[in-house]
């Protein structure tokens, strides 16, 4: 287990930024923390990274309790906040060299681990280019090599693609996937979640201080598909017939309709829509047009993130 | 070597700011040497027509206390952004995620400071060695008077260091550091007088008579300047002033013994008193960026009971977050 967060609890004042935390992630693994502004990612990650104190709870890193020797866990772990924390007339080779200098690497490892590094993040051209004439994708590479320089277990990475064009977001994307591949243990927060699906192996929602939502990928992919499709049904004749029906279907959540095109939220299975569509058209419905959209991730965060005092969403457990 | 202090100093001599500071301060203490020089000069050609050697060794002490006077103003400027601006660049999280104690940074902050003010007393030199041209005073007096320097500037870095780490702003952190060196340099001479003062008044309404200053005297061993001022006066001397205050002119009946017994070495015990207090500023300021030692205290962690409403939320994985 590389990292176990039980009953982690952090408060200022009356207000809640986490609350009763519980997390488990396994090594390897690359965890994607989403949650709005505000919804506690980043205060949890600076817990673990020993920026923050706990009100109570416990982190454990690889064994070794996060809070009381928080000393001995700082060479295993790598952190990249949410801003680029760079000093502008440092050039790019020196800024790495000295981060290095912090970890202890000396002597002639120094330079070529920082060169490595900087390989690994395509800023290799870049080594002697002052850091405040760099790209803000470039100095976020730069970033994320710096955090790489001793080789930690464990990477925190506090919204790494934040206020990045396209290309240098695929860029990003595509270097922590390769960070990934290397065995690395990754937790990136963010607050877009269809974006961490592509990387991560494990996705946590949160929302004020808790977690809503914890699990696989592909667990929540299967989840997000299951819960919520959306059916787009253009009829020709008889709509308050085809209304009527829907609204009687099980299945069926809500109905709106927006000229001749009616939106039905439905949740059953293939044999429960064929009977559906089947008994509209018996029911002399003429269809013009059926479309049908799969639930996605970005619809299920924003229907558990849209449930305001963060309690059990309907579709229950998993 | 300390690896914030290397950086400081490479952040430091790619700037134009210290060779433009360093010409002016050069500049400014030469402008005063030429001054006295200049009076000199002007006894000769319109007072008795002889030069008045003496008034030349005046040099030294008066160059010396300009110096003392820039360089108390100097580096709260210097030592004011230092926390402050890596709050500002956001680089100070950073670096409190790394294995570098929050004591190193300030130290490495401190040193970077002093190599500063170093540079600044070092090309003084020259311009102090006028006073030494005429005669009249030793050499090593300049070398004390670096180590004098050094140890006060110490202290005044520490001093800045620690508002820089206490006050988010750094005109804010500019303004506190000057006003602990005024509470340090002027306070404690405020404090003595007033004490002096009190205690007058309560033997004159007790019919009484006034029994001496006691130990009183060892506040000023908190002042900087009081060691600072006492080399100067010995300096031209040959006797230090606390000497000749304490011991020389007053009784053993008007002032303690224990301070009757320090005076002849004031100067080194008010630096070892100086740097003491330095010393004990950067120790509160690493404690201040400690983010796991706020204010000295350790926060207590995962101590706390605390009531767990019994809560399920939807779990995908497994049991972790389940029942709480």
């Amino acid at each position: 287990m590389m990292l176990k967060i039980q009953n982690l609890y952090k408060s200022y004042g009356s207000f809640q930024a986490v609350c009763d935390l519980n997390l488990s992630i396994q090594k390897g693994e690359i965890f994607g923390f989403v949650g709005h502004n505000g919804a506690g990612k980043t205060t949890t990650m600076k817990i673990i990274a020993g920026l923050l104190t706990a009100t109570s709870g416990s982190i454990s890193i690889n064994g070794i309790d996060g809070i009381r020797q928080n000393r001995e866990i700082k060479h295993m772990i790598g952190y990249m906040p949410d801003f680029f924390g760079v000093y502008d007339n440092l050039k790019a080779i020196e800024y790495m060299e000295f981060y290095a200098s912090l970890y202890g690497i000396t002597g002639s490892e120094v330079r070529k681990t920082c060169r490595s590094l900087m390989d690994l993040v395509n800023l290799s051209d870049k080594e002697t280019t002052y850091v405040d004439s760099l790209s803000r994708g470039m100095k976020q590479r730069l970033c994320l090599a710096r955090c790489l320089v001793h080789n930690p277990e464990l990477l925190l990475l506090d919204e790494p693609a934040s206020g990045l064009d396209p290309q240098a977001r695929f860029e990003m994307k595509e270097i922590l996937k390769n960070l990934g591949s290397m065995g690395k243990t990754i937790i990136i927060s963010s607050h877009i979640l269809p974006e961490l699906a592509d990387m991560c192996t494990t996705i946590g929602i949160m929302k004020q201080g808790r977690m809503l939502l914890h699990g696989s990928v592909e667990d929540i992919l299967t989840h997000a598909q299951n819960s919520g499709t959306t059916l787009t049904i253009r009829t020709m004749t008889n709509q308050e017939t085809a209304i009527r029906i829907l609204k009687e279907d099980p299945n069926v959540h809500k109905v709106s309709i927006r000229e001749e095109e009616l939106n039905v939220q439905f949740s059953g299975t293939e044999m429960d829509l064929a009977q559906l569509i089947r008994l509209l058209v018996v029911n002399n419905v003429l269809i013009s047009s059926f479309h049908r959209e799969k639930g996605n991730l970005e619809a299920l965060f924003l229907e558990v993130n849209g449930n305001p005092d963060g309690k059990e969403q309907k579709g229950g457990a998993l | 070597m300390n690896p914030i202090l290397k950086k400081e100093l490479t952040l430091g001599s790619r700037t134009i700011r210290m060779p433009i500071a360093l010409m002016f301060y050069n500049g400014f203490l030469a402008f005063i040497a030429v001054l006295i020089l200049f009076s000199a000069c002007s006894y000769y050609y319109y007072g008795s027509g002889s030069m008045e050697y003496s008034a030349l060794i005046g040099i030294f002490p008066t160059l010396a206390a300009v110096q003392m006077a820039l360089i108390c103003l100097i580096i709260p400027v210097i030592t004011a952004s230092s926390v402050a601006g890596e709050r500002e660049k956001q680089t100070l999280d950073i670096l409190l995620t790394t294995p570098i104690t929050p004591r190193s940074i300030i130290f490495g902050k401190v040193w970077a400071a002093l190599t500063n003010v170093f540079m600044f007393i070092i090309s003084s030199v020259p311009s102090m060695a006028i006073a030494f041209l005429f005669g009249g005073l030793q050499w090593h007096y300049l070398a004390e008077f670096l180590v004098i320097i050094l140890g006060i500037s110490f202290f005044v870095g520490a001093v800045g260091i620690w508002c820089s780490s206490m006050y988010k702003r750094t005109v804010v952190s500019v303004i506190m550091t000057l006003v602990i060196e005024l509470a340090f340099f002027v306070g404690t001479l405020i404090l003595m007088g007033s004490i002096i003062l009190i205690q007058n008044m309560i033997a004159l309404r007790a019919n009484t008579v006034y029994d001496g200053l006691g130990i009183l005297p060892m506040i000023l061993l908190a002042n900087p300047l009081s060691g600072f001022v006492d080399f100067l006066v010995y300096a031209m001397n040959g006797n230090g002033l606390m000497k000749s205050i304490f011991l020389d002119s007053m009784s053993s009946t008007a002032v303690s013994g224990i301070v009757r017994a320090i005076s002849p070495y004031w100067c080194v015990i008010n630096l070892i008193v100086t740097i003491f207090l330095g010393l004990i500023f950067v120790g509160q300021a690493a404690k201040m960026i400690d983010p796991v030692c706020v204010h000295g205290k350790k926060k207590s962690r995962g101590s706390s009971a605390r009531k767990k409403k019994s809560k399920r939320f939807r779990d995908l994985s497994g049991s972790e977050d389940k029942a709480v």
